[in-house]
């Protein structure tokens, strides 16, 4: 079995194994994930985003978190991303210099709230996109992030393209080539971040991945062999396709995280709920109670989509 | 011009050119990248990878105002430029800047065009558009391939995301500040990998840049910036993409030498590498029978091996990376345009037949660019022919007539009898007033007698 294949199978057989609920810690990486993207959704950038998709873009039921524009999910993905990252709020893998929360937040939103799916599912496609990224950026960091690249944004792509896979209801097969699509629209400069341009970035990763898996359930193809091919994701991205062979598909999606406030208290806390009462008290008075709410929704058993969006509506008023 | 700011000095090469500054010869190149390139685009409008990404665009909602070359559908200025770059190079029978490898009229022709139809700029504006973003394209790439395109990058996705973001800033007029930050948007989401020949992803590479040039200077018409250098330096594009760059050979000559000159348009329909050996087989085609040969021993550069290895393709879009599928269309049907690598030809018996009996052998003193091809016969009879510049290569270009008769194969199975006045006015875009009414002449709905001849 390659290394695509070995991954593919292994986040799919996970993520459709109807057994155990979710863990706990993936609703808290998404309810802070939703809360950053509440704090930030009224940023110029935001509004600029939100400006292109809706003339560009296509009339859909998604839209950002506490905004109200119909955006469809791609350009959703896209201006959710850029709420997430100006949120100021931070999921890092710290060993790996990672942080997941903005891109896997705007894709499992935006393909979620398309799709109608159970808040269940949502967990289950974050819980596959986290594990994803963190086992790909285990066989790359640090040397990706020295070479210049924002390894935050590169290996989100790949985790988003799973989690997105999950939520259109790909087979292995299918998942493997959103994979493939997605790879093929790679990107994250180092030298934009820092610009106004670098807030785009996790956002694009986001919504390239959207992209490549309503391709895919259209019948678009790619490479089922992307990460370990000689022209594949590791040759061009570190030069040598044999470091694939790092990736390791057993990984869990969020043992050791840490989540993490840009704000004034700059904390950072374990992943849990405790965790994030911890950090949201020092990003806004607001976030607190916000992202409690949305904890408290996504772990409810069989809540929906539309739970969610009353929950956001209830906590903004 | 400093080599330490490339990105100003391709930009100013950009602001500093009018359509009239170019030598008669880049104009005529231009205008024959403008002509191939549409007439592919309403060709393969309605290719399996075409329709499936329409039935995307539709599953997303979207819509919009802008036409597209060969269809009904109105999208996006964004949507109709990835359609039409998606369309122009999925049979692989465009154009090819052939120091780089990168094909310009997919990626650059649409951005261009969907900016003016957005806008409802002219002509004249495309025309001038499609030279100067084909110009910086492959400068760009001249910098960094082959090594870039060695270690898996698709060059036309990558570079050609740049060269989109100038065409669409020349025609939205970006003043040169916001055209240097539609560089930088562009350029952090180059991309395309070469792992995908073979598959429809290939095609969504230019497709994806000319859409995100469009975009880009659309955000940077509205005030998005980047970094002040996005194209050299530690953590930008050049540098993350190869392990050589070399911007002394980005900024040769700019201004006075035009590298869009060397763009050579394809007469098969599948990788440039592969078009030798096409020729051979051509070319001994009636010497024996294919069902007396015994083997085919085709000698060539390794690069044929590492981009066309595909031994039993099992599709079209496979066909087109098999020197082994070409030499068989090539013997067997004397030609090596769409209908050739078809997903019915790929898996015919006759082709699969001779396919196993060619045997290839690499050898670095081959040039890129040549072939020896030999059939050997059940008696033992050797039919031997030595390829040394492929049709369409710089030494031999398709003559005029030549692109005018495989355009015209491509429109008239869509366009009927509107066929030679839309090449017509293909092939000298820069004289149009209104590119919009050029668009709707190709849609098929269009049709004065309600059927297409």
């Amino acid at each position: 079995m390659t290394v695509t294949e070995e991954l593919t199978t292994a986040l799919w057989e996970r993520a459709n194994d109807s057994g155990a609920p979710p863990d706990e810690s993936l609703a808290v990486v998404l309810a802070t994930g939703l809360t950053a993207a509440v704090l930030g959704r009224h940023a110029d950038a935001v509004d600029l985003a939100v400006e292109v998709g809706a003339q560009y873009g296509g009339v859909g039921r998604s839209t950002v978190p506490g905004r109200y524009e119909s955006l469809d999910p791609v350009a959703a993905a896209t201006a959710t991303g850029v709420a997430v990252t100006l949120g100021g709020l931070t999921v890092r893998d710290e060993a790996l210099d990672l942080d997941a929360l903005a891109p896997l937040t705007a894709a499992v939103w935006s393909v979620g709230t398309d799709r109608d799916r159970p808040l269940g599912e949502w967990l289950r496609a974050l819980e596959a996109g986290l594990a994803a990224q963190r086992a790909i950026a285990a066989a790359m960091q640090p040397d990706h992030a020295r070479d210049g690249w924002d390894a935050s944004t590169t290996t989100a792509v790949l985790g988003c393209a799973y989690a997105a896979g999950h939520l259109v209801g790909c087979g292995p097969r299918d998942l493997a080539q959103v994979v493939g699509v997605a790879a093929s629209q790679s990107l994250g400069m180092g030298s934009a971040v820092g610009t106004p341009l670098g807030l785009f970035h996790r956002g694009k990763a986001a919504a390239h991945a959207v992209l490549s898996a309503y391709l895919v359930e259209q019948g678009f193809t790619g490479s089922t062999r992307v990460l370990e091919a000689p022209r594949g994701w590791f040759a061009v991205m570190m030069g040598d396709a044999s470091r694939a062979e790092g990736v390791v598909s057993g990984r869990s999606a969020t043992d050791g995280l840490t989540l993490g406030s840009a704000g004034r208290g700059r904390a950072s806390a374990p992943c849990s709920a405790a965790g994030m009462d911890q950090v949201m008290a020092t990003a806004s008075p607001s976030a607190t109670a916000v992202a409690a709410a949305l904890l408290d929704t996504l772990t409810r058993p069989g809540a929906t989509a539309s739970d969610l969006l009353t929950t956001l509506t209830e906590a903004k008023a | 011009m400093t080599t330490g700011q490339v990105t100003e000095a391709l930009v100013e090469l950009v602001t500093d050119t009018d359509w009239e500054d170019l030598p008669g010869n880049a104009r005529e190149i231009t205008r024959q990248t403008i002509g191939n390139a549409a007439a592919l685009a309403v060709g393969a409008a309605s290719h399996e990878a075409a329709e499936t990404v329409v039935r995307t665009l539709r599953r997303l909602g979207r819509s919009g105002a802008t036409g597209v070359l060969g269809r009904d559908e109105r999208w996006s200025p964004f949507d109709a430029a990835a359609l039409m770059g998606l369309a122009i190079h999925v049979e692989d029978f465009d154009d090819t800047h052939l120091p780089t490898v990168l094909h310009p009229g997919p990626v650059i022709v649409p951005a261009a065009l969907a900016a003016a139809l957005s806008c409802g700029e002219d002509g004249r504006r495309v025309a001038r558009a499609v030279a100067l973003g084909t110009e910086v394209a492959v400068r760009l790439g001249n910098g960094i391939c082959p090594d870039h395109f060695d270690r898996g990058w698709h060059v036309t996705g990558t570079t050609g995301h740049v060269g989109a973001a100038v065409a669409a800033g020349v025609v939205l007029g970006l003043d040169p500040e916001r055209l240097r930050h539609a560089i930088a948007i562009a350029a952090t989401q180059a991309a395309g990998l070469t792992e995908a020949l073979g598959t429809m992803t290939k095609a969504l590479h230019p497709g994806r840049a000319a859409a995100h040039g469009v975009q880009a200077a659309v955000l940077a018409g509205r005030g998005l910036t980047g970094p002040d250098e996005p194209l050299i330096g530690p953590g930008s594009f050049a540098h993350l993409t190869s392990p050589r760059v070399d911007p002394a050979a980005m900024l040769a000559g700019a201004g006075h030498r035009w590298e869009l000159e060397l763009n050579a348009f394809k007469p098969y329909a599948c990788g440039i590498v592969s078009h030798p050996v096409l020729d051979a087989a051509v070319s001994l085609r009636g010497a024996v029978g294919p069902d007396r040969i015994d083997r085919v021993e085709v000698v060539v550069n390794p690069v044929v091996l590492a981009v066309m290895g595909k031994t039993d393709p099992r599709s079209g879009l496979e066909s087109k990376f098999s020197v082994y599928h070409c030499f068989a269309v090539g013997f067997l049907d004397g030609a090596g345009g769409p209908p050739e690598f078809s997903d019915a030809r790929a898996v015919a018996s006759d082709v699969r037949a001779l396919r196993s009996r060619v045997n290839v052998v690499t050898t670095p003193e081959v040039p890129k660019g040549a072939a020896q091809v030999s059939v050997v016969d059940v008696d033992g009879r050797e039919y031997r022919t030595d390829v040394t510049h492929a049709t369409g290569s710089a030494e031999r270009p398709m003559t005029a007539e030549q692109l005018s008769a495989k355009a015209t194969a491509l429109v008239r199975p869509v366009l009927g009898d509107r066929t030679a006045e839309f090449l017509e006015r293909a092939f000298a875009l820069d004289d149009e007033a209104s590119p919009a009414s050029w668009v709707e002449l190709s849609s098929p709905s269009n049709d004065p007698d309600g059927v297409v001849s």
